[in-house]
């Protein structure tokens, strides 16, 4: 790792500065008088050695006139003021880069979102406004260091937890690419919860048969190597260069277990989901015989006979009701289970009524639901299931079904808004409660990598648009139902994106990562070690070779700046924002 | 929320569906069918209920319903449901199920099996029309082959006996069934059993009188079903025209036979010799245009069903066509007999009539067990629809 920590002063020395006022068109300088920004700029600041107005600043010719500034005037600091930087900092830096100059020596100041934007027929405001941010920039550029990427080297293989059919889907991905993969799962068995599972809409495959092609996939592939029995004891490291410790528990008797540690370059996180189950006497479930969950019915149907029986009981007409433990209301009204929508179940339900139409003859479902959420296909599965006997009746949230014994079958008491409300009672033999996805009971594991999660408990991806498989903490990623409700097509999906992501880590012999990582004055450093308690990545430790002083793992700093607001003597700080440089920000600006 | 729960049958869907319900359970109960039905009111809505209670199970509220009865059969809600679950077919079998369900006891499984199996509608037909040709061979005079003699052939009494006998019972079966009509659409309703009952006695009588005119004569429901007909040309192609000349020309027929009966004196040829009475006579010319009318909207009811042109004449059941050629036949038949009779064509003229008078009672046999007999059901629901409206909103 190449990382240079130290902080030079620059005081005393003469800067040569250039300023680059944008109009943007007419979008800056119709509200702010550009020219006047500049007057002002070369009136009262000497060292600003080119002050220039240009009708487009990110235009290939003025970028073009600012190289050729740079390097005749030998400029080393470099303003642009113009859009947001979130639109064209990067264009700049590469632009300064290109002249030779360090491109974290050029400032990009925003004065039209914050300035023409934001005061709209306020000219001598926005004007005024745009002054003091050009002249902050200017403040942080006299005390601006050169800074370079942070560079990794990285490992090529990837640590997969979970094998299920995320994990399988990934490990061959990866494999196929030439990554190595380690792939440890909890159980003694692969393929997880849809191994259990009987046939899967569309084409009727069956959960065991998906997972065997996976599993037949990944066998004599020379780069994978499956821990069964393995769990994940603790982890260190950062992208490109993770350390693992693993606990495989072994059968024989003799050695319980043995612990190994892997290395690798990026971890997918694979660890599926747990299935609700509804409290005793939640729709009549544990105290009505012939109530069971959707799983249950699924094991049920999995042995393959001529009738459906279930426990002795002929089944001829069944219940499902839909959304038990999904879509509740929140604790405060009463409710007691999850308020998000697990989104899979109507399609499992629907899927499971069209296997039993098809098998058996005669079997009358009746499926009350709030709301049927079979989206994109499975609106096909809804529609066959309707025409093979099936029959939906819609309850409202308010009036759910009430489940009780009837002789020696279930009644089923129901009001529809299609009846006057006028409550409906149907005699089944059995009631299926379809349940939902829970994020996995895993404590040990969260607790080992400390992943954000969402308010509904599943993992949390930075972006579910922009970085869908990338969790804040870098090169660790997740996939499949650990991180949503999820169907197999889509929990495939994304272990493939997971798979994909990673792979674009660890192929690359070196990772380049932004520079505004914290650093140490070991000068100042008490070892109060307030920073690595605030710190949420853990990449602050104390090191006692350097004379118990605080160390900062770049790589898996966030810059988020923690550290620097807790730390008591001002030892720790953010670079590219150094405490020097924002206080003389704040100074110009209050000028 | 403390009414006390509907028991659900959950063979009912499966009846439903072998009574012409062809695909009632693939509805999910958008309730585009309703909104589209030029006949359905917030009052009484439809088709969509109707289909929940179908597969819901709950019989009972079908035949306590009214609603029923209101809908015309146009077939718009078919050909809108994206589900394709044909809800005019469903409110049909539901008709033929009510139909069988308030006729007598005995009488009511009848009805259910002519509509369920064709092989038993048949033979019934078979065995019904044997009861009017053993009659015939068994009471028939002498055949003079020489001239038309037809009353001495079959005397005209005994048409008469057997006619008032049947219809006695028809009208007993048919009376039966719009009292358990009555019954089941109005229990529970304030205003039209025990008190209360006679302080609406002339608002009853109001809307009994409007429903008569309205439904019946010229039957402006069935004309609402074809809204974008409004022009003489289109109504006259439209499916109430053919229902219109059906209903009249056979009201026309029913009134005929009714006076020739009851006022023989005032034709002035007597009768019992089975002389030619003339064209012009007032009571045989309304009998001859109402059997033109009977023909001629029969014929076209057939050739529609035949060609499947709308969504209401694609599903044809045994029952509707028995009904239609019945018809067919019964005016048919009858001009045949006058023809051979004004040639003078003894053999042909006693055969005929033979035939006539068999097709006549099976028609009459058969009315109160199949799709005739909505002519009695649904101007009695539209009345009890419209007295409930006017309860409901006093």
């Amino acid at each position: 790792m190449k990382c240079r920590q130290e902080f030079k002063l620059t005081e005393g020395k003469k800067e040569r500065i250039g300023v680059y006022v944008c109009h943007c068109g007419g979008n800056i300088s119709d509200y702010v008088d550009v020219k006047k920004v500049v007057e002002e700029i070369k009136k009262g600041e000497p060292n600003a050695i080119i002050v220039k107005d240009l009708m487009f600043d990110c235009a290939d010719a003025s970028q073009s006139e600012m190289i050729e500034d740079i390097k005749a005037q030998k400029l080393d600091r470099v303003v642009v003021a113009a859009c947001s930087p979130k639109l064209h900092e990067a264009t700049f830096r590469n632009m300064a880069k290109r002249a030779d100059l360090n491109p974290y020596m050029l400032y990009h100041a925003d004065i039209r979102e914050q300035s023409s934007w934001a005061h709209e027929g306020d000219m001598e405001g926005a004007t005024s406004k745009a002054l003091a941010h050009v002249r902050a920039a200017i403040a942080y550029v006299k005390s601006a260091e050169p800074l370079e990427k942070i560079k990794s080297e990285t490992t090529h293989s990837v640590l997969i937890i979970g094998g299920g059919i995320a994990g399988l889907r990934a490990a061959i991905d990866l494999s196929r690419m030439g990554v190595n993969v380690m792939l440890v799962e909890r159980s003694p068995a692969l393929g997880g919860h849809v191994a259990e599972l009987g046939e899967i809409y569309p084409y009727y495959t069956s959960g065991p048969e998906i997972v065997k092609g996976l599993v037949d996939e990944l066998k004599g592939r020379d780069n994978v190597a499956i821990y069964t029995n393995a769990t994940v004891m603790s982890y260190s490291g950062y992208l490109g260069k993770f350390e693992v410790k693993v606990k495989v528990t072994h059968r024989q008797p003799g050695s319980e277990y043995s612990e190994i540690t892997l290395h690798v370059g990026s971890i997918i996180v694979a660890t599926g989901f747990d299935t609700y189950r509804p409290p005793k006497g939640e729709y009549g479930y544990g105290t009505v015989k012939g109530v069971v969950t959707l799983p249950d019915l699924v094991k049920a149907l999995g042995d393959g006979s001529k009738e459906l029986i279930y426990e002795g009981r002929r089944i001829r007409e069944m219940a499902f009701i839909y959304c038990v433990g999904s879509r509740q209301k929140p604790p405060e009204d009463g409710g007691h289970a999850n308020l998000y929508c697990s989104r899979y179940c109507c399609n499992a339900a629907t899927s499971q009524a069209l296997t039993i139409h098809r098998r058996f003859n005669n079997v009358k479902i009746y499926h009350l639901y709030r709301d049927m959420r079979t989206y994109g296909r499975n609106e096909l599965m809804y529609e066959d299931a309707a025409k093979g006997g099936s029959i939906f009746i819609r309850f409202d949230e308010d009036h759910p079904p009430l489940v009780a014994e009837d002789g020696d079958r279930c009644r089923v008491t129901f009001w529809s808004s299609l009846i006057e409300n006028q409550p409906v009672d149907i005699l089944v033999d059995l009631v299926v409660l379809v349940t939902g996805m829970e994020p996995r009971q895993n404590e040990e594991l969260n607790r080992t990598l400390s992943l954000p999660a969402g308010s509904d408990g599943f993992y949390k991806e930075i972006h579910p648009k922009l970085r869908p498989v990338e969790t804040n903490i870098t090169g660790v990623l997740i996939s499949g139902t650990a991180q949503a409700p999820r169907d197999v097509r889509e929990t495939l999906s994304s272990a493939s994106a997971a798979a994909a992501k990673a792979a674009s880590f660890v192929l690359k012999n070196e990772l380049e990562l932004d520079p505004f990582v914290a650093f140490v004055n070991p000068q100042a450093c008490e070892a109060h070690q307030e920073c690595i308690k605030e710190c949420p990545y853990g990449a602050i430790e104390l090191v006692e070779e350097l004379g118990k002083k605080a160390r900062v793992t770049s790589a898996k700093c966030k810059g988020c700046g923690a550290c620097v607001a807790v730390c008591p003597t001002g030892a720790i700080q953010l670079k590219g924002y150094t405490n020097m440089e924002i206080k003389s920000m704040i100074e110009e600006l209050a000028r | 929320m403390a009414d006390k729960p509907i028991k659900s049958d959950p063979g009912f869907v499966d009846e439903v569906k072998a009574l012409g319900g062809i695909n009632v359970e693939a509805c999910f109960n958008c309730g585009t069918c309703t909104a589209v039905c030029p006949l359905s009111s917030g009052a009484s809505s439809f088709p969509r209920k109707m289909i929940t209670y179908t597969q819901l199970g709950l019989k009972d509220k079908v035949l306590e319903s009214p609603d029923l009865w209101l809908c015309n059969y146009c077939g718009e809600c078919s050909k809108s449901c994206p589900r394709e679950a044909a809800p005019a077919e469903t409110m049909m079998a539901l008709r033929r199920y009510a139909i069988s369900q308030y006729a007598p006891p005995g009488f009511s499984s009848f009805s259910r099996m002519i509509y369920r199996s064709r092989a038993f509608a048949w033979i019934s037909m078979i065995l019904i029309s044997l009861i009017p040709l053993v009659l015939m061979l068994g009471l028939h005079g002498p055949i003079n082959s020489s001239s038309v003699l037809m009353f001495t052939f079959f005397p005209e009494h005994y048409i008469d006996y057997i006619g008032i006998t049947l219809g006695v019972i028809i009208l007993g079966v048919m009376l039966y069934g719009l009292g358990k009509m009555y019954y089941m659409t109005t229990r529970g309703m304030s205003g039209f059993q025990g008190e209360g009952h006679s302080a609406n006695g002339i608002k009853w009588l109001q809307e009994f009188t409007k429903t008569l005119f309205k439904e019946v004569f010229i039957q402006k429901r069935l004309d609402q079903c074809n809204e974008n007909s409004k022009g003489w040309r289109e109504r006259l192609n439209s499916e109430w025209f053919t229902h219109m000349t059906i209903f009249w020309g056979f009201i026309g027929l029913l009134i005929t036979t009714s006076l020739g009966f009851l006022i023989p004196s005032a034709i002035s040829v007597p009768l019992t010799n089975g002389l030619y009475i003339p064209v012009t006579e007032p009571i045989r010319l309304l009998g001859t245009l109402s059997g033109l009318l009977l023909v001629y909207g029969a014929t076209r009811a057939i050739i529609n069903r035949v060609n499947k042109s709308e969504i209401y004449s694609s599903h044809t059941y045994f029952t509707d066509w028995a009904f239609l050629v019945l018809l067919l036949l019964a005016g048919l038949t009858g001009y045949s007999l006058e023809i051979a009779y004004y040639v003078n064509s003894p053999l042909l003229t006693y055969a005929l009539l033979t035939v006539h008078l068999i097709v006549v009672f099976d028609l009459f046999v058969v009315a109160p067990f199949t799709k005739f007999a909505h002519a009695l059901y649904r101007p009695l629901a539209i009345w009890v629809s419209r007295a409930r409206q006017y309860i409901e909103t006093t």
